[in-house]
């Protein structure tokens, strides 16, 4: 919504909003993921799937520098987020460029829809009108599908939402700090198959202005929802490609083993 | 086998049942015989207290030996005083090492002040008024209502750090992600998001440490010592009502021994609702 | 405080916990009928706590229906919440009274030729002490043996109804498998005791000697410096007042520091099963 614009401008020789080279994460001297080099391009939505314990999460969580809060990790290699390496942005401000959406849907309970949306905005400090405010929180929680259903209901907790329009608002309150990747850890996971696809609908519709890498267990919504597919298998990345190929004709026989549901 | 099992069934069945219930009994009694001396207590404190309970209590000075009437307002006052001071020293500084314990947990320095705060609550409170008396009233050449505070103060942090500590860790992990996801630097998170929502819970915590150091006396004797008029100012000696209840108890006048019940009466009305109120609170929030 | 205890420690030196004469005004200072009555006190506390708090505790985590275990916690909490002078003033009018004319006259009647009851019945003294104390350390072992023994699988005492044990068998096991934990309560609570100012100053008649017959008044550490402390006649008598807190406190920090890493190691070695 502002000042990325020059951002965007400025990279756009590259193709690649986002970059690994050998990127190692270890938990106390075990490696979680060896050398992953994935390169993700702007606009895209990568789905991440392997069976549980291969470092789905480990590698989306080192994407915005979540390891930091875990005690005893240790991450080596190179990230490059939006043209820079990540070491040189402030931790805060690579979650701000880079958002994420969780599992569990984990709106702060004590603030309203409202305050929730724009908890990024105030509690990072930024003072601004309150009808821009306003126009912040219609617009992204348009985005995020939610706008219709809880208008009316702006000042309510946002624990009086159902499970699937928490995790919606989850979504409208990473948009709301305009990120220019959205990383996703299982959104649907802990969701009902109706709003599910409800925010299946909402990643395909905020496509367009970003970067989308969804980790996922279920291989269907791999299929249905990206554009690239990432096979992930013990720590490493076994097969990066178009989600088409990937599912329709894999090349390593591992992915086709996984895919076909031999193992996993 | 079967001839095993019916030798069991015939010489011993009847012995453990009747053990188990035996011992179930008395457990019950146990509870009964616990559960007894507070109703006791209580009653009688009432029964005591409410009887020379009246409007002077609250708004008259104490009275000499011999002369009826006369309250404790100075007392009153007092307490009030001194948890109030208490309070500005050890609400913020409990809640501190509680969330330094909760959220930096695993650092060397977290768990020493764990350590520290977890001995600190098994110090005896007259040792805490020692070290008030050595900190405050030595250097200062007298007894003071800022001694009686800074000791009521270092009583209530093990309570409130520890409540804080365990009121944190029942926030879950994935609020703080969701916070920091967002690009909230960490001390923003903690204090905007984190302690937030665990207020409910702290706020009872800090309730049942104000209970406690308003029925404190030991640590009061030698730091802010007693006064039976006004307290002219915080580093002059001060009334409160636990030392009012001591000083009166151990003297030989009927009258006083009234005064006192009521004291007790009032104190323990004081802790009763607070119990309630922090029982209520952590009900409704946590089931 | 280990300065400020200075010239009592020059004075006396290692005599100061070993002798008991205590006199101020000829600057005589031996701590040792202090600790002896706070020992004592704290023990008969213990004996009786100890077997009525196990048995509050067995009856709220396994016996009771949940409302009379609501309020048989709640009450208990609030036992713990009575501050120590209201149950010292109810122990002055109502424990003592009651010793000496229901009580004491019917040990020593059947019991008198123990040392233990020897001596003038009259209410203060070792025993009412140790009563109210009991009192007071209930609620905390209580709780602490409450929690040690929820935290033993509900799986644990199903195996043992699975294989036919009785109701009591089967708490038994969970009592047994508690025991570093109850240990760990039971010495927080002796620190508590031990601790423990004025319901013990107003009760165990304040007197320094050391006597068998539990009718007999004692003193504490913590009462000695609850009564004299502020009015100490002088340096020496102060800093020797210092010290009796600084014995205290160090027998204090002892005694929870081993009690937490009893109950330390108990929830830890339940939380990895």
């Amino acid at each position: 919504m502002h000042e990325n614009t020059t951002n965007i401008t400025g990279q756009k020789e590259s193709k690649f909003s986002l970059e690994t080279e050998n990127l190692n994460v270890s938990f106390s001297g075990r490696n979680a993921i060896s050398d992953i080099s994935i390169k993700i391009r702007y606009n895209s939505i990568t789905a991440i799937i392997g069976p549980s314990g291969c470092g789905k999460s480990t590698f989306l969580r080192s994407l915005n520098f979540m390891h930091d809060l875990t005690q005893g990790s240790e991450v080596t290699g190179s990230i490059n987020v939006l043209g820079k390496d990540i070491t040189d942005y402030d931790s805060t401000e690579i979650r701000r460029k880079v958002g994420m959406v969780f599992q569990k849907p984990n709106p702060f309970p004590t603030m309203s829809v409202f305050e929730n949306v724009i908890a990024g905005l105030s509690l990072n400090g930024f003072r601004m009108m309150r009808n821009k405010y306003n126009d912040i929180v219609e617009e992204a929680l348009s985005k995020a599908g939610l706008w219709d259903e809880v208008k009316d209901r702006l000042k309510v907790s946002a624990m009086s939402l159902s499970g699937g329009q928490q995790q919606r608002l989850c979504i409208a309150r990473t948009l709301a700090v305009s990120p220019e990747i959205v990383l996703m850890d299982e959104p649907t996971s802990a969701l009902d198959p109706k709003s599910t696809a409800r925010i299946e609908e909402t990643i395909h519709e905020i496509k367009s202005k970003y970067t989308i890498i969804i980790v996922t267990h279920n291989m269907q919504q791999a299929a249905r929802a990206s554009d690239y597919t990432a096979f992930f298998y013990l720590g490493k990345l076994i097969e990066h490609s178009k989600t088409r190929n990937v599912f329709t004709s894999p090349k390593e026989k591992l992915t086709e083993e996984y895919i076909t549901g031999k193992f996993g | 086998m079967e001839d095993y099992y019916a030798h069991i069934k015939d010489s011993h069945l009847r012995k453990r049942k009747f053990t188990s219930s035996l011992m179930i009994f008395l457990c019950i009694i146990a509870a009964l015989a616990a559960v007894l001396p507070l109703v006791y207590i209580f009653f009688y404190t009432t029964a005591a207290g409410a009887s020379a309970l009246n409007i002077d209590f609250f708004t008259e000075l104490p009275k000499p030996v011999g002369e009826t009437g006369g309250g404790m307002a100075n007392a009153i006052a007092g307490t009030l005083t001194l948890v109030g001071l208490g309070s500005i020293i050890g609400i913020p500084v409990g809640i501190m090492a509680g969330i330094y314990i909760n959220e930096y947990s695993g650092n060397i320095t977290a768990n020493a002040i764990k350590f520290v705060t977890d001995v600190l609550a098994g110090v005896p409170s007259i040792i805490i008024g020692i070290f008030a008396y050595g900190v405050l009233v030595i250097p200062m050449q007298r007894f003071s209502a800022l001694a009686g505070g800074f000791a009521l103060g270092i009583l209530m942090i093990p309570t409130i750090t520890r409540i804080t500590e365990e009121m944190l860790k029942l926030v879950p992990q994935t609020l703080r992600e969701a916070s920091l996801a967002l690009g909230i630097p960490r001390w923003k998170t903690t204090v905007l998001i984190v302690l937030k929502t665990a207020s409910g819970g702290i706020i009872t915590g800090i309730l049942l440490a104000i209970a406690r150091a308003a029925g404190e006396t030991a640590p009061l004797l030698f730091t802010s010592f007693g006064n039976n008029y006004w307290a002219e100012s915080l580093d002059g000696p001060m009334a409160s009502i636990p030392v009012q209840i001591f000083n009166y108890a151990i003297s030989p006048y009927e009258e006083w021994h009234r005064k006192a019940w009521a004291g007790a009466f009032v104190l323990i009305t004081l802790i009763f609702i607070i119990s309630l109120a922090v029982r209520f609170v952590t009900r409704k929030k946590y089931g | 405080m280990f300065t400020d205890s200075a010239p009592s420690r020059l004075l006396t030196g290692w005599s100061f916990i070993i002798t008991n004469e205590w006199e101020p005004v000829k600057e005589n200072f031996g701590a040792l009928s202090f600790i002896y009555g706070t020992v004592v006190s704290s023990l008969i506390a213990l004996v009786i706590a100890l077997p009525v708090s196990i048995g509050v505790a067995v009856f709220l985590s396994e016996i009771a229906p949940s409302i009379i275990k609501t309020t048989v916690s709640f009450l208990v909490e609030i036992l713990a919440a009575i501050p120590s002078i209201i149950y010292g003033f109810w122990g002055i009018f109502v424990l003592a009274p009651f010793l000496r004319t229901d009580i004491q006259p019917v040990l020593q009647s059947y019991l008198g030729f123990l040392p233990f009851f020897k001596g003038n019945p009259i209410g203060f003294g070792l025993l009412a002490a140790g009563i109210i104390l009991a009192i007071m350390v209930i609620p905390i072992i209580t709780a602490i043996t409450r929690d040690v023994l929820n935290a033993i699988p509900v799986s644990q005492r199903e195996a043992a109804y699975a294989l036919g044990a009785t109701r009591w068998e089967a708490i038994k096991m969970a009592l047994l498998n508690a025991k570093s934990g109850i240990l760990g309560a039971t010495i927080l609570g002796l620190g508590r005791a031990v601790g423990e100012t004025m319901a013990v100053t107003m009760l165990i008649g304040n007197k320094a000697q050391i006597s068998l017959s539990l009718f007999e008044p004692a003193y504490t550490m913590a009462s000695v410096i609850a009564n004299e402390f502020a009015e100490a006649s002088g340096r020496i008598h102060l800093s020797a007042l210092i010290e009796v807190g600084l014995v205290l406190f160090g027998v204090t920090f002892i005694i929870n520091s081993f009690a937490r890493i009893l109950i330390y190691s108990f929830t830890r070695k339940t939380e990895r099963r």
